[in-house]
């Protein structure tokens, strides 16, 4: 059985990536929802799963000094390039906010006084809802955003997928465009990019799809709200053009969409324009995945 | 030669892993012994997984990779310490050891 | 004056909120400064005409191999946390876009084969639009932090002006780094469940660090009972709703000021910032 993975992404927050995830969660068959917004993950908010198992995620690692073996001679701060080492009470602590683990102050230390602990960044779930099987994360606040708990997250949709013979895993993407982004495409089959026209939309637009190609992963654009602005959304297609990019559907604006958001359902629960256009968008996704009829 | 392979298992029946840096082993295979060592990729790493993998076949002394294709990172480590890696994904290691072989494998 | 504005949620509204609120300030005679701290994502700079005076690289001290030097012991990759130094018998390579520039290597190294150069990981251009100071941050594309550019941004604050942050979306580390000392958090939200469950994680980390906050919801059509009632069971300020227009999104999609275009909504940011000087003093 070969498992097939659709990622979407956005570039920037805020397009819909997760509106659109959510109601394909239901439009599918039987689909594994992955959230990789663990920094503030919201597709739970509308698939409601029930957590069946809890991973602690320990990513990071940050500085500890032994008071009892500390001389406090300052070398710790001196060589600190994150500010994160302060003099307080008569003693040299570490700001953990602010310490990267970068190990320098160990090396430097005289005495041996400090080491490297893992700290819990964040935790990982297994669960169900009404859509089917869902692995979803989140990152303790503050903490530095994490590609390696997407990739845990990733791994574990992976085993679910095996061994409950599912085919299809949607990943609801991280949004920006750096590691977080690139964690949530990696190994995907098709990447969707959910944009939108206004001026920042498009400038994390070219950025988002200048990753995706590096990794070859073939990909279309979907133009959320687009008649918000159309001048914006002809920039869009005109970029499209050049760069031969496939535009694979454009969702008008509507307040449905709040309404729906509201209540915690998907938009395709509604009879509305946008729902209308999502269910197109699905059909040519789930024909470019080579996937039997979903309905 | 020794060669690294990316694998979703801990055997050479195993399927090659759809991700380089973060597959969940890798396999360490000696062509010449037949010697098998298992690396249980338990990387929990924010960044920079693709060097760290290319490290551990440098550490082990590979000189053939055998994956997905690697990322930007790692695809620099490789060729900079001089090892050539084939893409393999949809193959069993032992399927892809033998298509190296007989040079049938994509070198990247 | 520093007032910090955030959200969890990307997307609600944090620069519209600024941009507004430094342009109706302005105008009102006070004297402001408006800095982007989003570095990964500038915006606030779409929406003014600005004169830019002075742009100021961010530099960061990366290591170089000496080759003649090296013995390629692999000291310094066992040194390094983030994986951005691979050694084999042939080469020593950095990885200068993994690099967190912190020296481990440096310190490792036994034989003097690293030196110190300077990588550039972003800038900061200073300006002005009509009266209102102007800071932008931009980080490099590729990047692993924006922190110590914003760290960097954050020292051009002005303490004889009203200071404007608008920063990253999120509650990771570079917004951790925009909100220290802030005088005033303002939280941007939109009454959706999204918008919610953001915003307790981002009320959560201003907790953390003591700050004094105040919500703005965001394309307020009517209520949102569960939000409401939150703010109210923690007792935290509700300080303006935004309404659902479709002129004001239209306005933001081409780069405009709304309470400029549509100046009835003016008065809004004049009294969400009489709001937050009550709450300070």
């Amino acid at each position: 059985m070969i498992v097939k993975q659709l990622a979407i992404v956005s570039g920037k927050g805020g397009t819909g990536k997760t509106t659109l995830s959510a109601s394909f969660a239901h439009l599918a068959k039987n689909a594994l929802m992955v959230d990789c917004d663990v920094d503030a993950p919201n597709l739970h908010i509308i698939l409601k799963p029930e957590v069946n198992k809890t991973f602690e995620y320990f990513g990071s690692k940050k500085a500890f000094i032994d008071f009892d073996k500390c001389t406090n001679c300052g070398i710790c701060a001196s060589v600190c390039r994150f500010e994160a080492i302060d003099f307080e009470q008569n003693q040299y602590r570490v700001k953990e906010y602010a310490c990267e683990g970068c190990n320098a102050c160990v090396i430097a230390c005289p005495v041996n006084a400090i080491s490297l602990k893992k700290t819990l960044n964040g935790k990982y779930f297994e669960s169900t809802c009404e859509t089917g099987y869902m692995a979803h994360a989140l990152l303790n606040p503050g903490e530095e955003t994490s590609g390696g708990l997407i990739s845990e997250v990733r791994k574990l949709s992976l085993e679910i997928a095996y061994s409950k013979k599912i085919e299809l895993i949607i990943i609801d993407g991280a949004p920006g465009i750096g590691c977080p982004a690139t964690s949530s495409i990696v190994g995907a089959k098709y990447v969707i990019v959910v944009s939108e026209p206004t001026k920042s939309g498009l400038h994390d637009l070219v950025r988002i799809v200048e990753t995706i190609k590096h990794f070859k992963i073939p990909h279309g654009i979907v133009i959320n709200k687009f008649d918000i602005n159309d001048e914006q959304t002809k920039e869009i297609e005109k970029y499209a053009q050049e760069e031969n990019l496939e535009i694979i559907g454009k969702i008008p604006f509507d307040k449905t969409v709040v309404e729906a958001t509201k209540q915690a359902k998907p938009i395709i629960e509604y009879d509305c324009k946008s729902a209308f256009a999502v269910k197109d968008i699905f059909e040519k996704t789930i024909q470019k995945l080579n996937l039997s009829p979903q309905s | 030669m020794k060669i690294l392979l990316a694998t979703k298992g801990q055997t050479l029946d195993s399927a090659i892993d759809e991700r380089f840096a973060r597959a969940s082993y890798f396999l360490i295979y000696d062509d010449k012994t037949g010697q098998l060592e298992v690396i249980n990729n338990n990387q929990e790493l924010s960044h920079g997984a693709g060097p760290q993998a290319v490290q551990i076949a440098i550490d082990n002394g590979a000189s053939a990779i055998i994956s997905a294709m690697p990322g930007q990172n790692a695809l620099q480590a490789i060729r900079a310490a001089n090892i050539k890696v084939y893409e393999a994904v949809g193959l069993s290691a032992k399927h892809a050891i033998e298509k190296l072989k007989s040079n049938e494998l994509k070198e990247l | 004056m520093i007032i910090a504005i955030l959200s969890g949620k990307g997307g609600t509204g944090k620069t519209t909120v600024s941009t507004n609120l430094a342009y109706v300030l302005d105008k009102k005679g006070h004297s402001v400064k408006l800095i982007d701290l989003d570095a990964e994502e500038p915006n606030a700079h779409l929406f003014f005409d600005i004169d830019y005076s002075e742009h100021i690289d961010v530099d960061v001290k990366i290591p170089k191999v000496d080759n003649a030097k090296c013995t390629h012991c692999g000291d310094c990759a066992k040194a390094c946390q983030f994986s951005a130094i691979v050694v084999s018998s042939k080469s020593t390579l950095v990885f200068a876009h993994l690099c967190h520039a912190c020296g481990a290597c440096l310190l490792a190294c036994k034989y003097n084969a690293l030196e110190e150069i300077p990588k550039n990981i972003g800038k900061i251009s200073l300006g002005s639009a009509n009266g209102i100071d102007f800071v932008k941050s931009q980080m490099n594309i590729g990047e692993p932090s924006a922190v110590r550019i914003i760290r960097q941004a954050k020292k051009y604050t002005n303490k004889n002006k009203i200071n404007i942050l608008d920063c990253p979306p999120g509650v990771s580390c570079p917004t951790v780094e925009s909100i220290q000392m802030a005088d005033f958090c303002v939280l941007v939200t939109e009454p959706t469940p999204f918008g919610l469950h953001d915003l307790k994680l981002a009320v959560d980390l201003t907790r953390q660090f003591g700050l004094k906050i105040g919500i703005v919801i965001n394309r307020y059509d009517n209520k949102l009972i569960e939000l409401e009632s939150y703010l109210e069971e923690n007792n935290i300020p509700l300080l303006l709703k935004i309404p659902y227009d479709i002129k004001i999104a239209q306005s933001y999609s081409k780069g405009k000021l709304f309470s400029k275009e549509i100046p009835q909504y003016e008065n809004m940011f004049v009294e969400l910032y009489n709001k937050i000087l009550e709450i300070v003093q």
